[in-house]
């Protein structure tokens, strides 16, 4: 607060003070005391005036200053009220508890929407786990009665299941610390698991896959990890051009960290789009060439990989090719 | 071959049933518990070599059963279940279970992961299967006869494989594609036509022709 604000908010009390004096003065001025004696006493006056408004001053503004540095030491700055020391003038007593009422009303609101969204979660959640029943049941069903119509109707579960991987995992991104086991993980294990997951679907979309420089191990989660390759490879298929998809996985070791490389022969994103790929929502002129883009994908992997501690990002040639990289660092005190 | 046993306690019919006809079908004997309130007795009684259990069952979950199942006996037991939380599985394996598969499982993988358990090894030990005097080395990847010999790649000796193991029938294309793709050779049909054609010229470099049938819109045959 500064000292011209302070006096702005008091001018009236100045006014009054400053009228009151000169309608004295001219009221001495009649009843016969010189013009000395009334400067001297305007001097006085003026005196006791400035001093003791700026006592105020320097106490409200000591106030504030500590009221301040409190708020900006809290982590969560709706706790003011509780750190802060008891008010001690009436106003303040009232500012203060207008500030309580207000906050606790708040928080209130906000744990009763995060109790809603806690449930809402845990209901989405078991609702998964109810729906791959069936879902396990028609898959069983059409492995032990193979035919041409079956193997369709495996690409189509298998396509289901993708999505409804996606919501859960879109559920449970919030909570990833809460969920994972860091353990060391083969790359081809967990790329060959994506690739049996799918394999109706990548069979019917006639592509291939190679795989033979996948070699490194890496320590992360392998639930999540399968669940980023597995998006990136349906982007591959997704976003293919007309030659038959290919699409190259390997792995190197870039000594201080591993890098898997997933490269398909698809239509490549244009340079200008390369860095906004994974922009929750970014669909994209591909996305809008009728793609049934929902730009969701690609945003949960960068999240997930943000919370996993692996680097990724994406290197395109437009109408050539898509690669997307992702960097697992080496630690040394995990190799006890 | 002696078959393996396997005890499958899951609830929903149609799954338990699914399941059983496909592992019946892949040479097990398949056995399923309908009352689950005699389970703990009927495990004593028929000590089977594995044991699939759901983790949602009526009455006791399927973690405290894996818990009581293991006071008495050391029989591998798979966990299948619906819940995929690092819990759950932490759970399962802490509790005594061997293995731990989601639903909706993956079909080749369940059926890998109940080998493994079983420690069985690789399909057969013979190294060398021989039809119309071709002689295929598994092991060292080659076709042989009269005394010449030539090397496979491995795309190359997993359909070999796959056709010396279906003599006399016709092998589609789709059930060639799929079986590479079970074993980590992920093709498109295309490939496997480019495949298939390398292997006749190889054959005819052998001196051998027409081994390999094509049967017009069904498959391949030897």
């Amino acid at each position: 607060m500064k000292f011209s604000d302070y006096m702005k908010d008091n001018q009236i009390t100045l006014l009054i003070c400053f009228s009151g004096s000169l309608f004295f003065s001219i009221l001495l001025f009649f009843w016969g005391i010189s013009l000395s004696e009334i400067i001297l006493l305007w001097i006085c006056f003026a005196i006791i005036v400035s001093f003791t408004m700026f006592g105020y001053f320097r106490k409200q503004q000591k106030r504030i200053q500590y009221l301040l540095e409190a708020l900006d030491s809290l982590d969560k700055k709706y706790l003011i009220t509780e750190i802060a020391d008891k008010p001690e003038t009436e106003i303040e007593k009232i500012y203060f508890r207008l500030l309580k009422t207000a906050l606790k009303s708040m928080t209130d609101e906000v744990s009763e929407v995060r109790r809603l969204n806690v449930e809402y979660k845990d209901f989405i959640e078991q609702w998964i786990h109810e729906i791959k029943v069936p879902i396990t049941g028609i898959q069983l069903l059409c492995e032990n009665n193979k035919t041409e119509i079956m193997r369709k109707i495996i690409t189509q579960t298998e396509l289901i299941e993708q999505d409804i991987e996606r919501v859960l995992f879109y559920a449970r991104l919030g909570s990833v610390e809460k969920d994972y086991l860091i353990k060391e993980i083969s790359l081809k294990r967990c790329v060959m698991e994506v690739l049996s997951q799918n394999k109706q679907f990548l069979i019917q979309s006639r592509v291939c896959v190679h795989t033979d420089s996948i070699s490194d191990s890496v320590f992360s989660d392998s639930k999540w990890l399968c669940f980023i390759i597995n998006q990136i490879i349906l982007n591959s298929i997704k976003y293919c051009s007309d030659k038959p998809p290919v699409i190259e996985i390997k792995s190197q070791d870039m000594k201080d960290y591993v890098t898997l490389f997933i490269t398909d022969n698809g239509i490549g994103i244009k340079p200008s789009e390369v860095n906004r790929v994974f922009d929750k929502g970014f669909v994209g002129s591909n996305g809008r060439m009728g793609r049934k883009s929902t730009g969701i994908g690609l945003y949960l992997c960068d999240q997930l990989c943000l919370k996993l501690g692996i680097g990724i990002n994406i290197e395109s040639k437009f109408g050539c090719y898509t690669t997307v990289l992702l960097h697992f660092p080496k630690s040394n005190h995990l190799n006890i | 071959m002696n078959p393996y046993k396997i005890v499958i306690i899951e609830d929903e019919e149609l799954i338990r049933e699914e399941l059983k006809t496909l592992l019946v079908n892949a040479g097990y004997t398949v056995d399923c518990i309908i009352n689950f309130e005699e389970t703990i007795n009927y495990i004593k009684l028929t000590s089977p070599d594995l044991i699939l259990l759901d983790v949602n069952l009526p009455g006791q979950d399927g973690y405290r059963l894996c818990s009581t199942i293991r006071t008495f006996s050391t029989t591998p037991i798979l966990f299948i279940t619906g819940r995929n939380t690092t819990m759950d599985e932490l759970q399962a394996l802490t509790l005594g279970g061997d293995d731990y598969i989601t639903k909706p499982y993956n079909i080749p993988i369940l059926l890998a992961r109940i080998n493994l358990l079983l420690r069985r090894g690789m399909a057969e030990q013979t190294s060398t299967i021989e039809y119309k005097r071709i002689q295929l080395n598994v092991i060292a990847g080659t076709l042989a006869t009269n005394g010449k010999e030539i090397e496979l790649t491995k795309t190359e000796l997993k359909i070999m494989y796959y056709l010396f193991k279906h003599t006399g029938a016709i092998v589609s294309r789709i059930d060639l594609v799929e079986y590479l793709w079970d074993n980590e050779i992920h093709i498109d049909d295309n490939t496997l036509s480019v495949n298939i054609m390398r292997i006749r010229e190889k054959l005819q470099a052998l001196g051998v022709v027409d081994f390999i049938q094509t049967k017009r819109g069904m498959g391949y045959k030897i």
